[in-house]
């Protein structure tokens, strides 16, 4: 089930849920993430299920029509939503922001999709909200949030080609006062894919690109009281990868070990018109990047250590608040880093949302600061119109920033702790329908934004330097469109299909004409698309599905060579049987059907047709 | 007129005009094996024989450009931790060499006799860095030849002459590697010492080194902007072993603070002032009478001036407060 959320019916209800679950279910959905006027979309444990998608990056570039600036398989793969870098997509675990503070930015391979319960997509800027980084969208990954507190048992295993393995399962203990849910997941392929790079070339095969990544993800919850709720998180994340050679490289011995522990501990209390929430939360990730050919061995650590505080205030049932501070002090070390560096960031916000019959209004107002400097206000005013029971409309402004990362501020050569925060306003219109003509329900949305960003921050060599530098050089305008359309058709209760289209035009353009890079005044940002598009067709009769995806992608400028467009097609099929508590699903996909030759980042080589299958077991 | 005579019957009878070749050939900096000096010292750069080499280093970053110079043998590791290695793992029949990070254009300096003379030659090679990048490609640059061998690449050294602080139009580019040849087999990445004859530039006052390549992106030049140079073999002008010295030149005010002056009593001739690095910071055009130089841009310091016309030579020196 894909939720789409904009409307004050969707939030009130779940509102109402969340008010009216039983005590020992506290997570009520937040007023952060289903911000008035914001395009979100949900995928909760099954809808993940059913699309089949491995990880988030697969997840959010065939089901949410994001691009992903993928290096190949199993390599580093990140987004760009909106026309926004990929450190302007602010990736939250159990609303903590998980990106790296040295980077920026979250690999998105990393995060195989069965770890979680639900997954958020939120298009459009949400700093006033979120803080730094959420301007081009932000991604939400919650594995607290269970709707269910009886026994269940997952166990998932999947293989496919190029040497593809992967276990997961997941066990939820209900112990009297206590919940426990744990989930694994250990994946790993060869990835040793045949390619041609050019036509006159032999076929090849991918070296140097096995990768093997472990994940072990813990959630204890206990019932201190009637209305009072601890949680307790913890994450161990392990992923060793080799990096393969360029399509104009003879060989790779690269390789790169990611390990991170993330650990949250927070309390709930919820009164009739409140609730409280604590929240205290330590991360922390070690990257070592070696080249053995180069002699080369790289290492960076980062420990971050995040306190929070909300509350959400029901003052009527037209009238909603949240209140909240956060603070995080962090501290990094790199071989780019003369000594330790320690940063603090400290931010108080309020969000009010007010509804009258068919208006509703919000208002986000946060202020932060960043080692004891003021960072710029953020507002943001949004409004949603319920014209009829079939179409609403939202209008949103906001201003959204994102701060230099610690290697913008640090890095020798090059870090600038000048910088100015990259920040701007956004404005975005979205027009809602959903209705049923005959059997069929029908979904419609169209979303209209607009967003300029100054300050955008490059790392460039400037002329005559001697190593690359981090200013503040770009201004970036960015303006398109986002259509959707949903049919779902039902005969009766065997058979069922969905329809769905999706299409970007996104024209994401700098404002300055710069010399390094080279870029002129006006023109489309590197690995941009201008057009994105995606029909998904589903078909169910049973307990049979089949699904086929088709995706178009327009060429892209590269750093040096612009690349072609190309389109994929993936289709997918599953059995699902049940009996008692059992629950038994098995399913095989196809990638890249078409077997289409065809690049997303310059001089890395793609797939061609490949395949996966595997069988998930549930008893609940 | 008088002075002047006297003065040129002073170096004819005094002088014994004298060509001679000065080698510069780094050897003079004594350097271990496998080691380099990339300009942590601060000392601004290089000299060895009559050639100033310029480095600019960045204490805060620890990062270098211009020149280093280099007793690197490592002729197998790829990438920037190589460096300060020439791609044959020796200099020109030595063991010290110099090693050029050219990411804009990189000028070598001529200072002492050989200053406004020809160049004879110099050697130059590839570096390790650049030649492994461009042979087998990296995570940034291209192998060249691209995916299929058939990309027309090429890592181009051009060699510019410069005098008088104006660059001439007259230049000699020497390819580092060239693969635009009809027959592949053509294709090469320089792997040896090649001698480059300077000498058609004539009287200069040091070469500009500017490296170009094909794999070019957004982001400027992608093949690593290094190379190495050795043996250079400069013509120091037509010496007096027996110098008329300060003497006849009166430099006032000395010390200065903005401008000094002196009398040239020959038609024309050329002024230049050199700091205690031997490098040249100001040159004038003489004429005849009392000549004025400004020199209140210079930083504070004892400096050589150094007056000629075709034929003679005098020196002094002069204190910037």
């Amino acid at each position: 089930m894909v939720l789409c959320c904009s409307s004050w019916n969707v939030l009130l209800a779940q509102v109402d849920t969340s008010l009216t679950l039983p005590e020992y279910e506290l997570n009520a959905t937040s007023l952060r993430q289903v911000t008035t006027g914001t395009q979100t979309q949900i995928w909760d444990a099954k809808a993940i299920a059913h699309t089949n998608a491995n990880t988030v990056a697969e997840l959010l570039e065939r089901e949410g029509n994001v691009y992903i600036k993928n290096y190949g398989l199993g390599s580093l793969s990140t987004s760009s939503i909106r026309g926004g870098s990929a450190g302007q997509t602010l990736v939250l675990w159990n609303g903590l922001p998980v990106h790296s503070p040295m980077l920026g930015l979250l690999d998105l391979s990393l995060l195989p999709t069965l770890l979680m319960e639900d997954i958020y997509l939120q298009k459009g800027g949400n700093s006033s909200a979120w803080g730094s980084g959420a301007v081009g969208g932000l991604i939400a990954l919650n594995n607290s949030s269970i709707r269910d507190s009886s026994t269940s048992i997952q166990v998932h295993l999947r293989g496919g080609s190029f040497g593809q393995q992967q276990y997961s399962s997941k066990v939820t203990l209900p112990l009297g006062r206590f919940r426990l849910t744990s989930r694994w997941s250990d994946q790993q392929a060869n990835n040793d894919f045949e390619f041609q790079a050019a036509p006159t070339l032999p076929v090849s095969r991918q070296t140097n690109a096995r990768f093997r990544q472990r994940h072990w993800l813990s959630s204890l919850q206990y019932q201190l009281a009637r209305r009072h709720l601890l949680t307790f998180d913890a994450w161990h994340q392990s992923a060793h990868r080799q990096i393969p050679p360029t399509l104009t490289q003879t060989r790779s011995e690269a390789k790169q070990y990611d390990h991170a522990n993330r650990f949250s501990l927070s309390w709930q209390h919820l009164n009739n018109r409140s609730k409280w929430q604590a929240k205290t939360a330590l991360f922390q990730e070690h990257l070592r990047f070696s080249d053995p050919l180069m002699l080369l061995i790289a290492d960076s650590e980062f420990q971050t250590w995040f306190n929070e505080a909300t509350l959400d205030q029901y003052w009527s049932s037209r009238q909603r608040s949240t209140f909240g501070a956060t603070h995080s002090r962090t501290q990094a070390t790199a071989d780019g880093y003369v000594d330790g560096r320690t940063e603090q960031r400290f931010a108080i916000w309020s969000l009010h949302q007010y509804n009258m019959d068919r208006w509703q209004a919000q208002l986000n107002i946060r202020q932060g600061w960043i080692d004891g400097q003021r960072v710029p206000i953020t507002p943001s005013l949004s409004m949603n119109y319920a014209v009829s029971n079939t179409w609403s409309s939202t209008a949103k402004v906001s201003r959204n920033y994102r701060l230099p990362t610690l290697n913008d501020r640090f890095w020798q050569p090059g870090g600038n702790p000048d910088l100015q925060a990259e920040e701007g306003w956004s404005q975005e219109i979205i027009v809602k329908g959903i209705g049923e003509i005959g059997r069929t329900n029908w979904q419609w949305n169209t979303a209209i934004f607009n967003r300029n960003i100054r300050n955008w921050i490059l790392w460039t060599p400037l002329e005559g330097q001697a190593f690359w530098s981090a200013n503040n050089i770009a201004a970036v305008w960015s303006r398109g469109l986002e259509q959707s359309l949903q049919l779902d058709w039902q005969s009766d209760e065997d058979w069922q299909w969905q329809l769905r289209f999706d299409y970007t035009y996104l024209k994401s353009t700098n404002q300055i004409a710069l010399e390094r890079p080279k870029i002129q005044e006006g023109v489309q940002l590197i690995y941009t698309p201008e057009h994105q598009a995606a029909t998904t067709c589903q078909l169910r009769w049973k307990t049979w599905q089949v699904r086929y995806q088709h995706q178009h992608t327009a060429n892209i400028r590269g750093v040096n060579d612009d690349l072609p467009a190309f389109q994929t097609a993936q289709a997918s099929l599953q059995y699902t049987t049940t009996w008692a508590a059992n629950r038994i699903r098995l399913f095989t996909q196809i990638y890249n059907i078409w077997d289409a030759d065809y690049l997303i980042v310059e001089r890395r080589p793609m797939p061609r047709r490949h395949f996966a299958l595997g069988i998930q077991y549930n008893y609940h | 007129m008088k002075k002047f005579l006297l003065i040129s019957c002073i170096a004819f009878i005094f002088s014994n005009l004298q060509a001679q070749e000065v080698v510069a050939d780094f050897e003079n900096f004594d350097l271990p094996q496998d080691t380099f000096l990339n300009g942590s010292d601060l000392s601004g750069g290089f000299i060895s024989g009559d050639v100033f080499l310029p480095n600019a280093y960045n204490a805060d970053f620890n990062s270098w450009s211009g020149w280093a110079i280099s007793t690197k043998r490592d002729t197998v590791t790829p990438g920037l931790m190589n460096q300060f290695s020439s791609v044959t793992g020796t200099g020109f029949e030595s063991d010290t060499y110099a090693v050029s990070a050219a990411f804009g254009p990189t000028d070598m300096n001529l200072q002492g006799e050989s200053v406004r003379q020809p160049i004879k030659e110099l050697y130059i090679t590839n570096s390790t860095y650049a030649y492994r990048s461009m042979l087998e490609g990296d995570a940034f640059a291209k192998k060249f030849g691209g995916v299929d061998g058939t990309d027309p690449d090429f890592f181009v050294l051009t060699i510019k002459a410069f005098r008088d602080g104006e660059v001439l139009q007259d230049s000699i580019d020497f390819y580092l590697a060239d693969y635009r040849f009809d027959d592949p087999a053509d294709d090469y990445i320089v792997t040896e010492w090649t001698r480059i004859d300077v000498s058609q530039f004539g009287a200069v006052d040091g070469l500009r080194f500017t490296l170009n390549s094909s794999d070019v992106g957004n982001y400027g030049m992608n093949t690593p902007a290094y190379f190495c140079v050795d043996q250079v073999v400069t013509n120091a002008r037509p010496t007096f072993t027996n110098q008329v010295f300060s003497t006849p030149i009166q430099v006032f005010p000395n010390p200065t603070t903005d401008r000094i002056q002196f009398d040239w009593t020959a038609a024309n001739g050329l002024a230049r002032v050199f700091d205690q690095q031997g490098r040249l910071v100001k040159a004038i055009n003489l004429q005849h009478g009392t000549n004025t130089m400004a020199v209140q841009e210079l930083p504070k310091g004892t400096y050589f001036l150094q007056l000629q016309d075709e034929q003679q030579l005098w020196r002094s020196t002069f204190v910037k407060k």
